[in-house]
């Protein structure tokens, strides 16, 4: 039998068997030329799958460079190439972990074999990144990507029609996969057996796998290096001596050596979107850190926040980090028991005036005049009572707002004046999980997008669930996990996931979305998007249900709730043929420098 | 015997000697009235996550009460005070925390489906005797707390296990109103 290659964009994927599809509309995959539209700066991608394979026969996809108009070329090495790994589920087989080809060497029978696919599994799925120089010529580009297995070889032809509109290199939205320590060593148990462990280059070279694998899909990874307790992990806070007005940071050099090069950019070098410095960052800033809580609403308390404040602004100034907002995010809850507030998704109104109380001492140490030109922000999870923060005195302080899903949609007349004002908001939500259609992880940079917000968590807690076993049996369906430790490749590295690839890529058809709506007005561009969609702009947002401003957050009970509406937008009403036209459009309106 | 006595191993009696002091030094500084207070009136029966609603005026005098125990003690060890659910009686609950949780204080009180435990022995005989009572616990757990600096090595205990004291808390009115524990973690 011979070898069959046929392709197919993100929004479908295609199971190992039979290579039936899993998602999208129920689409077939195509026969080739794989034909791609791509802005400029930026990544497009297509999958293949290659079959069927004979027992014991491996894979490999070996592109070749791309040629252009005028002689232009894009270079074999603008591809990036991953083997599918199929993760059982719900009695189905989906592709989401992404291992670099050149890890693995290609779709081998071990390969298959550790994903425990069945033998009826005869065919292999490959995902393939391109990324177009920000330099290159617009036209068409031909070339052909060799697919093999054993002694075949295929050539599939490639086109790409390469528009003039460039992909922003900073994105429009803060993209937080909000993450905590440690979460990362977990799948090197003898990296996380030791005490010692964040004092070791192993272990920084593997968190730094993880940094670098979300900077390179146009998001952070937002690290947050406490407990409940206030205890900051290892050495992800620099010693302290000393008390009240005379406390300081004894020492910078380790946690600079750690850090550093997170704010200086040099981590990321090598990286497909350069040594760029993480754009925020969670610092150890907590109720419990600097200051000693023993000491809370105290003389001495403030001193010390002041006095380390102080310290840190000036060793920030030096080491010139300013490409980062170094956020501090209150986090402690009191269903932990350690503190008598939710600091973070108040329920009670009351547990604001902790923030309140903060204000001085944050203002007078890490505002902007303090702090200048290094950012400090002060962030607020506020869910319940978003809509009576932004509206009362800690507008004027909190620089970033981060919100649950509703807020921000049932109050968007408030966000002009927000945003007037220099504040930030953000909704955390859900992307979906594997099961769901990937169209689920596209669908949030866009909604977010287009209700005027500042950024987004894809997922609420976490986006590095990597308890367990996720190869093999992926907690919550992969809702919590978007990418995958390089472990079981022996790798220190951190795997993509397929539907990390699918944020990015919409985060990029978001970014020249707002690169035309920067020239030619937000609305009439939001507009267009929503005619395309079939949607009325009032649908973006959600419709304020009464309750939310009769009674406190405190007083809301269950019969509240079902008085809501349902959003009219979501992903599930936006087919694949709409991304695909969005992705056009977006490209058109961006018109290229 | 130093404060920090994390890189020394001690001796188990010694061990005991000191938590036993900072428990009987608990017993007379923790102030058994606001024990009652902790929880605003509405969330005193609270039965999810969401509806926990702490009084600051009672939580922090009796949270800083319990670092300044934690401090005191020349043996690295954290505290944690119970009380028992005034519509449960029989049901013992992890009230406030010192610098670590308790390895009896349980997860969180989820959103949906919390359940308080009944107490547990150790905990029965302080609440309902007022006997000071002991309570070794094996669990991998220690060895994370350790980590953190809170444990020692403890000779004649094993590791990883946790060595724990239960003492009463008494009110202005002699009853008892909550469960001091003083632990350390032993590695």
């Amino acid at each position: 039998m011979s070898l069959t290659v046929l392709w197919c964009d993100e929004f479908v994927r295609l199971d190992p068997c039979e290579g039936a599809a899993l998602d999208g509309e129920n689409q077939a995959p195509e026969a080739p030329p794989v034909l791609l539209t791509a802005a400029r700066g930026g990544a497009v991608s297509f999958q293949l799958l290659v079959g069927p394979l004979g027992s014991g026969r491996e894979a490999l996809v070996g592109p070749g460079g791309l040629s252009g108009p005028d002689g232009a070329r894009i270079a074999a090495s603008q591809f990036d190439v991953f083997v599918e790994w199929y993760h059982r589920i719900d009695e189905k087989w989906w592709p989401d972990a992404l291992v670099p080809q050149d890890l693995c060497g290609g779709s081998t029978p071990g390969l298959r074999r550790r994903m425990g696919l069945p033998g009826a599994a005869r065919f292999a799925g490959f995902w393939v990144d391109l990324h177009v120089p920000a330099d290159a010529k617009p036209g068409s580009y031909s070339g052909s990507v060799a697919v093999g297995s054993g002694r075949e070889v295929v050539q599939v032809p490639v086109r790409v029609e390469v528009a003039a509109a460039r992909v922003p290199e900073k994105p429009c939205l803060d993209a937080s996969f909000n993450n905590y320590v440690d979460s990362v060593s977990a799948p090197w148990p003898e990296v996380k057996a030791n005490p010692r462990r964040f004092w070791t280059e192993r272990y920084r070279r593997i968190e730094r796998g993880a940094f670098r694998c979300v900077h390179d899909h146009r998001a952070f990874l937002h690290y947050l290096p406490y407990t409940h307790a206030g205890y900051v992990h290892g050495d992800f806070a620099p010693p302290l001596a000393g008390e009240g007005p005379r406390k300081r940071v004894a020492d910078w050099s380790d946690w600079d050596r750690h850090f550093g090069p997170y704010f200086d950019g040099s981590a990321f070098r090598g990286t497909r979107r350069g040594a760029v410095p993480v754009p925020r960052f969670w610092m150890p800033l907590n109720i419990n850190w600097p200051a000693d809580f023993l000491k809370f609403g105290k003389p001495g308390y403030a001193a010390e926040w002041r006095a380390v404040g102080k310290q840190m602004v000036e060793h920030f100034r030096r080491k010139g980090w300013t490409g980062t907002s170094f956020d501090m995010f209150p986090n402690q809850k009191q269903r932990f028991r350690f503190v008598p507030w939710d600091l973070e998704e108040a329920r009670f109104l009351p547990d604001q005036d902790v923030h309140r109380y903060f204000r001085p001492i944050w203002e007078s140490s890490f505002g902007p005049k303090a702090a200048r030109p290094v950012r400090f922000n002060y962030t607020l999870g506020s869910t319940w009572t978003y809509h009576i923060d932004i509206r009362s005195d800690l507008a004027e302080f909190i620089d970033l707002f981060i919100a649950g899903t509703a807020g921000p949609a049932w109050y968007p007349e408030e966000l002009e004046r927000l945003h007037r004002n220099g504040r930030q908001v953000w909704s955390c939500t859900s992307s979906g999980s594997i099961v769901n259609p990937t169209r689920a992880a596209a669908f949030t940079p866009l909604v977010m997008w287009m209700r005027g917000l500042d950024g987004f968590m894809p997922a609420w807690c976490s986006m590095v669930g990597w308890g367990g076993d996720v190869w093999h049996d992926v907690p919550g369906k992969g809702s919590t996990t978007f990418l995958y430790p390089g472990s079981e490749l022996g790798s220190e590295e951190t795997c993509p996931s397929l539907r990390m690839k699918v944020m990015r890529n919409a985060m990029q058809t978001v970014d020249l979305l707002d690169a035309a709506a920067r020239r030619s007005g937000g609305a009439a561009v939001r507009g267009k998007v929503s005619r395309l969609l079939g949607f009325r702009p009032a649908d973006w947002y959600m419709k304020r249900p009464a309750y939310v401003d009769r009674k406190l957050p405190k007083d809301w009970v269950g019969a509240d709730y079902a008085t809501e509406e349902p959003p009219a937008v979501g992903w599930q009403k936006v087919p694949s043929s709409g991304w695909r036209a969005l992705g056009r459009l977006a490209a058109g309106m961006a018109r290229g420098r | 015997m130093a404060r920090n006595a994390k890189s020394r191993t001690l001796r188990l009696a010694a061990v005991r000697r000191e938590l036993a002091e900072v428990a009987r030094v608990g017993q007379m500084f923790i102030d058994g009235d606001l024990i009652a207070e902790a929880y605003h009136p509405h969330s005193k029966t609270f039965m999810c996550g969401d509806d926990m609603d702490f009084n600051p005026a009672a939580f922090l005098p009796l949270k800083m009460t319990m670092l300044r125990l934690e401090r005191l003690s020349r043996v690295p060890c954290a505290t944690t005070l119970w009380r028992r659910r005034p519509d449960m009686p029989d049901r013992g609950e992890a009230l406030v925390l010192g610098s670590f949780g308790s390895p009896h204080a349980g997860d969180k009180p989820a959103n949906r489906g919390y359940q308080p435990k009944p107490m547990f022995p150790e905990l029965a005989g302080a609440f309902l005797k007022g006997r000071t009572t002991w309570k070794t616990t094996r669990s991998p757990g220690a060895r994370n707390m350790a980590e953190r600096g809170m444990g020692a090595r403890i000779l004649g205990l094993g590791g990883p296990a946790f060595l724990e004291v239960f003492v009463p808390v008494r009110d202005s009115m002699g009853e008892i109103t909550g469960v001091l524990e003083v632990f350390t973690a032993a590695e």
